[in-house]
C-alpha cells in the first residue's frame, strides 16, 4: 500500500488545492501517470503519482485545499514495492548565538537614547544588567529594569509611545565620547556648558573643562609612522590596397566577352516560393558550408533549360550552327577580398551542385542571398 | 563506448532524474530542478567522444551532462540533498554541479554565462602546450545573449578549441525559439563567425556520438572551434513549477515517439546486441545504483554552519 | 633583482605600472595581459606601451571590445593554470563584463564548496578629473569592494602602483586594482629596487592627533593638501589610506579614530550607498564611545560627472570641502 501525497511543486509551495481527480478507484496506475490537477495558487499543474499499482481509495475531494505531504489518494501495490518517502523535514543544527563578550569598560556603557529614557523611567543605568552587543544597556533592559521596580511616584512614559519620537528637542546633544568621559570623571553633563556656544554640542574638551581637568586626553598617544606623500596629480594624460590588377583583368575579360560573344535576352517570370521551400527545408539539414544559395538553382534551371533546348546551346562555326557536345554553365563569384573564383557544371543532371560550391569560410555569398549581388 | 555502454549511460540520466522528481515532491531536495529527461542523447553521446583531459562547461540543465562525465551519482545525490558530500558540499545545488578532477567545470545557471569560462579555458590550453577540446553546452536561448556572440567571435578569431554544442530544445524556458530568435537557423549563425557548424539529430544519440567524433577530431587538430547544434527536446516542464502553457501537448507527444532511449533500444534490438533480459538487467543495475546514492545522501553529514563563509577565499595560503 | 646599492629613480605612476606588468610577465610564465587595445597601441593610457615588443603576441593580447568575453576568457584561463592581468579601459566599461566578475569571478570557489580558484587579476581606471564626461569618469570601486570573493586594491602612490600588482597575483583569488586615472602622469621617484608590497593592511600617510581622514586612491593627494591647510588653522589632521577596499583594514581606522576622536571620509564615489558609507557605519559601529564628533563624509555630487571643467570640479571632492567637513567635527 502507498500513498499519493500532495507533492511540492516549488520551494515556495507550502500548500496545494485539489481540482481534479484524473482517476477514479479501482484504475490501474503506473509511476508517471498523472492522476489529478493542483493548483499551486500560481497555476493549475498537473501532477503524477510515483508508485505502481490500483488506486484504492481518493482521500480528498477537489476542491481542498491541503499542506504538501497530506495523503490524497491510497495507492495498493503487488509485491515489494519501494517504501513511500516520509516527507521528513531535513533538520539544521543551528549553533546558538555565542555569549556577548565582557563588557570592557568599568562602568557601563549605554547609548544617550537609553540614558534618557532610564532618566525618564527613574531607573540607574549604572545598576541594569546589559544585555546588549559588549553589555551594553539596551532600551529593553531599561524597560525590564522598570517594570520590575515599584512603581515610581513620577508617571511613567507608556512604552506603546515610540520614545524615540517623542521630545526630542528636549535632549541635549552630547557625543557619546562625552558621555563617556563625563561618567568617568563623575561630571554631571547637567552643569556642563559647550564652549563652542549654547547651539553646539557637548564634546570631550567640554567635559574636561568641567571636570577642572587637562585639555588633552592623557592618554593620546601619537605615534604613527608616517610616509612620504604621493606627488599630487600634474596633467591629464595624453589620448593617444589593393586588387587593382584583378579588377583590371576582369574588366577586360568581360568587355572582350560583350564584343566577342553575341549577347541576347529573353523574359519569362517565374515564382519561386517552391523552389525556396524546398531550398530552406533541405538547407537545414545540411552544414552550414554545404548550404545552396537562390542562385544555384536558378543555375541549375538554366542547365536544364538548355538540355531541353538544344538550338539554344552550341557554337556557329564556319556558317553553320554545330551543337554543343555538353551544357557548360558558368558562374564567377566575387569573393571579398579574395579575389574571385569561377565555377562550372557540365552535368547538369548531376549532384555536384552543392559540393561545387565555394564554402562559406571563403565565400561571402554563403551568407546570405542578399551578398551575391557580384556573382555573374 | 558500447551501445550497451551508451544506453546504460541514457538509463542512470532518466532514472536518477526520475527519482529526483520523486524526491522534489517530497520536498527531500529543494531550489530548483531543471530535468534533462528528453535530452539524454546530447550528453551521452558528446561525452563518449571526450578525452577525460577534456574541459566541459556546461548549464543549469546538467545532472545529464555531470553524470555522463563520469562526476560519481552519489556525490551529485549528495548535492541534491545540501550535504557535505556533494560535489559542491551542498553550496551549489541542482544548478552548480563540480568537479574539477574530472575537469567539469559546471552548472552555470547564468545563460551563455560559461561560454566566457570555455573560451578562456581553451586559451590556457593552447597557451600551455595542451591538445585539449573545451566542450561547451548551452541552450538555444543563450544564442539570444551577447557572451554567445563574444565568445563565437574570440573562439573563431583566436582559433581557440571549442566544441560549442548548442542544446536546441526549441525553448528557453517558456520562450519559443521563433518568438525570440530572428533567425532560427542556429548553426547558420555560429557559421556568421566563419565556425564549421552544423546541426545534429539529438535524439539519436549514435548520431550525436559520430558528429562530435568528428567534431573533436577537428578541434583537437587546430581547425578551430566547432559549433553542432544539436536538435532535441526536453519531455518535462522546464522546472518543477511549470503548467507548459507555451506548448500543446500534442507536440511534446510526437517527440516523445523519438525518444531517444526507445529509438536506441530497438536499434540494438534489431541489430541482436541486445537480449531480452538486457534492458531488465541494466534497469536494475541503474535502481541499485539510485537506491544507493538515495540513501548515501540522506545518511551524509551536512556542512557545518561555522564552515559557512569558507571558500569566499581560498584558505590563507599564498603561492606562487 | 640586482644586487646594486638601491638607487632612487625618477619616474611616474605610468611606469611604475608598467614596470610591474613587465616585472611579473619576467618573474612567472604563465603570466599575460589582455585586454583592448593593450599590444600594438600600448594601452589607451600608454601603460602597455613597449610590452608588445618584448614579450610578443601571445602574451600581450589585443582583445575585440568584448569585455564579458575577454574577462571571462581570463577566467576561464586562471581556473586552467594560467595567471592572467585583465586590463578594462575604464570601470565603466567593466559593467558590460559585471556578470563574468560576480557570477564567476567571485562565486566559483565558494559555489563549487572549494574546488575551484580563480587567481585572476583584473586593472582598470577609475574616476574623474580629466573632463571625460559621465560614461569614463565614475568611481564605481564601491560596487566592486561590496562583492565577498573579490579583494579591491586601489594603488594611490607610486611605490603601491609598483609593488601592488605581483602581491595580487600572487593571491590565489581574483583581484581588482583600480588606477585612478588623474594619476598616471604623477612624478616621484622610486627605489631602483623597489618590489611587491602587502595589500593587506591600511597606510598612515600623515600623522596627526585632531582628526583622521580617510581615503584611497585619486582623492588622497586632496586629502594630503586638505590636511596641509588644517594644519595652517592649527588643526592636526591625520590620513589613512585605505589601499585596500576589500577586505577593509578596520583594525588600522579604528585605531587612527580611537586616538583622535573625529573623522572625515573622503571618497570620489557617489555618497548614498557608497564606500564612505560603509567606512562611516564601520566607525560608528566599532568605535561609537570613542567619537567626539558626527563622521563626516567628503564624496562627489550625486549627478553624472558632467564634461564642463567648471561643473567637473564643483561635482568632485575639494580641498575646501575636506577643510570645512574637518572642521565641522573639531567644534
Amino acid at each position: 500500500m502507498g500513498d499519493f501525497r500532495m507533492p511540492s511543486l516549488g520551494a515556495d509551495m507550502d500548500e496545494g488545492t485539489l481540482l481534479e481527480w484524473l482517476v477514479h478507484p479501482g484504475d490501474p496506475v503506473h509511476r508517471g501517470d498523472v492522476v489529478a490537477v493542483v493548483d499551486t495558487s500560481k497555476a493549475a499543474i498537473e501532477v503524477e503519482c510515483f508508485e505502481e499499482g490500483v488506486v484504492d481509495d481518493l482521500l480528498v475531494e477537489p476542491g481542498t485545499r491541503v499542506p504538501v505531504g497530506t495523503p490524497l489518494a491510497r495507492i495498493s501495490t503487488d509485491g515489494a514495492v519501494r517504501a513511500a518517502v516520509p516527507p521528513s523535514p531535513v533538520t539544521v543544527s543551528v549553533p546558538p548565538a555565542t555569549a556577548a563578550p565582557p563588557t570592557h569598560d568599568e562602568h557601563v556603557t549605554a547609548s544617550p537614547l537609553v540614558r534618557r529614557l532610564a532618566a525618564e523611567a527613574g531607573v540607574d543605568v549604572e545598576t541594569v544588567h546589559g544585555t546588549g552587543h559588549g553589555g551594553r544597556v539596551t532600551r529593553a533592559d531599561v524597560q525590564a529594569a522598570a517594570s520590575a521596580a515599584p512603581p515610581a511616584p513620577k508617571l511613567r512614559r507608556p512604552v506603546t509611545v515610540p520614545p524615540e519620537r517623542a521630545e526630542v528637542t528636549e535632549r541635549r546633544r552630547v557625543t557619546p565620547y562625552a558621555r563617556r568621559l563625563a561618567a568617568g570623571l563623575g561630571v554631571d553633563l547637567a552643569t556642563v556648558v559647550p564652549l563652542g556656544g549654547p547651539d553646539e554640542p557637548v564634546r570631550a574638551a567640554d567635559v574636561r573643562a568641567a571636570a577642572g581637568g587637562p585639555s588633552t586626553p592623557p592618554a593620546a598617544a601619537v605615534d604613527a609612522p608616517t610616509e612620504p606623500a604621493p606627488a599630487p596629480p600634474t596633467t591629464p594624460p595624453p589620448r593617444a590596397a589593393a586588387a587593382a590588377g584583378i579588377r583590371d583583368t576582369i574588366a577586360r575579360l568581360m568587355a572582350r566577352s560583350k564584343r566577342e560573344i553575341p549577347h541576347y535576352y529573353l523574359t519569362q517570370t517565374v515564382d519561386l516560393q517552391a523552389a525556396l521551400t524546398w531550398m530552406g527545408d533541405r538547407n537545414r539539414e545540411l552544414p552550414v558550408g554545404e548550404r545552396l544559395l537562390p542562385a544555384a538553382l536558378l543555375l541549375r534551371a538554366t542547365a536544364l533549360a538548355v538540355s531541353d533546348v538544344p538550338a539554344l546551346n552550341g557554337f556557329w562555326v564556319d556558317g553553320a550552327f554545330v551543337p554543343a557536345s555538353g551544357v557548360h554553365v558558368g558562374v564567377a563569384v566575387s569573393l571579398r577580398g579574395a579575389g574571385w573564383s569561377r565555377r562550372r557544371s557540365t552535368t547538369p543532371t548531376g549532384s555536384g551542385w552543392s559540393s561545387s560550391w565555394p564554402r562559406s569560410r571563403t565565400s561571402p555569398c554563403a551568407s546570405g542571398p542578399e551578398r551575391c549581388g557580384a556573382a555573374s | 563506448m558500447t551501445g550497451r555502454g551508451l544506453l546504460h549511460e541514457m538509463l542512470r540520466v532518466r532514472r536518477f532524474e526520475e527519482r529526483c522528481v520523486e524526491l522534489y515532491s517530497a520536498e527531500r531536495i529543494r531550489g530548483f530542478l531543471h530535468l534533462y529527461i528528453g535530452e539524454e542523447a546530447v550528453a551521452v553521446g558528446l561525452m563518449s567522444a571526450l578525452e577525460p583531459t577534456d574541459p566541459v562547461v556546461s548549464t543549469y540543465r546538467e545532472h545529464g551532462h555531470a553524470l555522463a562525465r563520469g562526476v560519481p551519482m552519489d556525490a551529485v545525490m549528495a548535492e541534491m540533498f545540501g550535504r557535505v558530500t556533494g560535489c559542491s558540499r551542498g553550496r551549489g545545488g541542482s544548478m552548480h554541479l563540480f568537479d574539477a578532477s574530472r575537469r567539469f567545470y559546471g552548472g552555470n545557471a547564468i545563460v551563455a554565462g560559461g561560454l566566457p569560462l570555455a573560451v578562456g579555458l581553451a586559451l590556457a590550453a593552447r597557451m600551455q602546450g595542451r591538445p585539449e577540446v573545451v566542450a561547451c553546452f548551452f541552450g538555444d536561448g543563450a544564442v539570444a545573449e551577447g557572451e554567445f556572440h563574444e565568445c563565437l567571435n574570440l573562439a573563431a578569431l583566436w582559433r581557440l578549441p571549442v566544441l560549442f554544442c548548442c542544446e536546441n530544445n526549441l525553448y528557453a524556458m517558456g520562450t519559443a525559439i521563433a518568438r525570440a530568435q530572428a533567425e532560427t537557423d542556429l548553426a547558420l549563425r555560429a557559421a556568421s563567425y566563419g565556425i564549421v557548424a552544423w546541426p545534429v539529430d539529438g535524439m539519436d544519440v549514435l548520431a550525436v556520438r559520430e558528429a562530435a567524433h568528428r567534431a573533436a577530431d577537428s578541434v583537437r587538430s587546430g581547425g578551430g572551434p566547432c559549433f553542432l547544434e544539436m536538435r532535441t527536446y526536453r519531455f518535462r516542464a522546464h522546472s518543477m513549477y511549470d503548467p507548459e502553457r507555451y506548448r500543446d501537448k500534442a507536440e511534446v507527444q510526437e517527440w516523445r515517439r523519438r525518444d531517444p532511449i526507445t529509438l536506441l533500444t530497438d536499434r540494438l534490438r534489431a541489430e541482436d546486441s541486445l537480449g531480452d533480459g538486457d534492458l531488465d538487467d541494466l534497469e536494475k543495475e541503474v535502481a541499485t545504483e539510485i537506491d544507493a546514492a538515495v540513501a548515501a545522501a540522506e545518511g551524509a553529514p551536512l556542512e557545518p554552519a561555522e564552515d559557512l563563509t569558507r571558500f569566499v577565499h581560498s584558505d590563507p595560503v599564498r603561492t606562487p | 633583482m640586482t644586487a646594486a646599492p638601491a638607487t632612487a629613480v625618477d619616474t611616474t605612476y605610468r611606469e611604475a605600472v608598467r614596470e610591474a606588468i613587465r616585472d611579473a610577465m619576467r618573474r612567472d610564465d604563465r603570466v599575460f595581459l589582455m585586454g583592448e587595445d593593450v599590444g600594438r597601441y600600448g594601452g589607451c593610457f600608454g601603460v602597455s606601451l613597449g610590452l608588445l615588443e618584448e614579450f610578443g603576441e601571445e602574451r600581450i593580447r589585443d582583445t575585440p571590445l568584448s569585455e564579458s568575453a575577454f574577462v571571462g576568457a581570463g577566467i576561464g584561463a586562471a581556473l586552467a593554470g594560467m595567471r592572467p592581468i585583465v586590463e578594462i579601459m575604464t570601470v565603466n566599461f567593466s559593467l558590460l563584463a559585471l556578470d563574468q566578475i560576480l557570477n564567476n569571478a567571485a562565486t566559483l570557489l565558494h559555489m563549487s564548496g572549494g574546488q575551484l580558484a580563480v587567481p585572476l587579476v583584473i586593472r582598470m581606471t577609475t574616476g574623474a578629473g580629466r573632463q571625460l564626461a559621465a560614461q569614463h569618469s565614475h568611481s564605481l570601486e564601491g560596487w566592486y569592494a561590496h562583492i565577498p570573493g573579490l579583494r579591491i586594491v586601489a594603488p594611490a602612490t607610486l611605490e603601491d602602483a609598483r609593488g601592488m600588482l605581483w602581491t595580487a597575483l600572487s593571491d590565489p583569488d581574483p583581484v581588482i586594482v583600480f588606477e585612478h586615472g588623474s594619476l598616471y602622469n604623477a612624478r616621484g621617484s622610486l627605489p631602483s629596487d623597489a618590489g611587491p608590497v602587502d595589500i593587506d593592511h591600511a597606510a598612515v600617510r600623515r600623522a596627526g592627533q585632531d582628526v583622521t581622514l580617510v581615503t584611497y586612491g585619486g582623492t588622497l593627494g586632496t586629502t594630503l593638501a586638505a590636511a596641509e591647510e588644517l594644519a595652517g588653522q592649527g588643526v592636526d589632521a591625520e590620513v589613512v589610506d585605505l589601499r585596500t577596499l576589500r577586505p577593509l583594514d578596520d583594525a588600522a581606522v579604528l585605531e587612527s579614530v580611537r586616538r583622535t576622536h573625529r573623522a572625515v571620509v573622503v571618497d570620489e564615489g557617489w555618497r548614498s550607498g557608497s564606500l564612505s558609507a560603509e567606512v562611516s557605519a564601520r566607525i560608528t559601529e566599532q568605535a561609537f564611545y570613542d567619537l567626539d564628533a558626527q563622521v563626516e563624509r567628503v564624496c562627489s555630487v550625486e549627478v553624472p560627472m558632467p564634461y564642463a571643467k567648471h561643473l567637473e570640479d564643483a561635482a568632485l571632492p575639494q580641498v575646501t570641502d575636506v577643510v570645512a567637513a574637518a572642521r565641522r567635527t573639531v567644534g
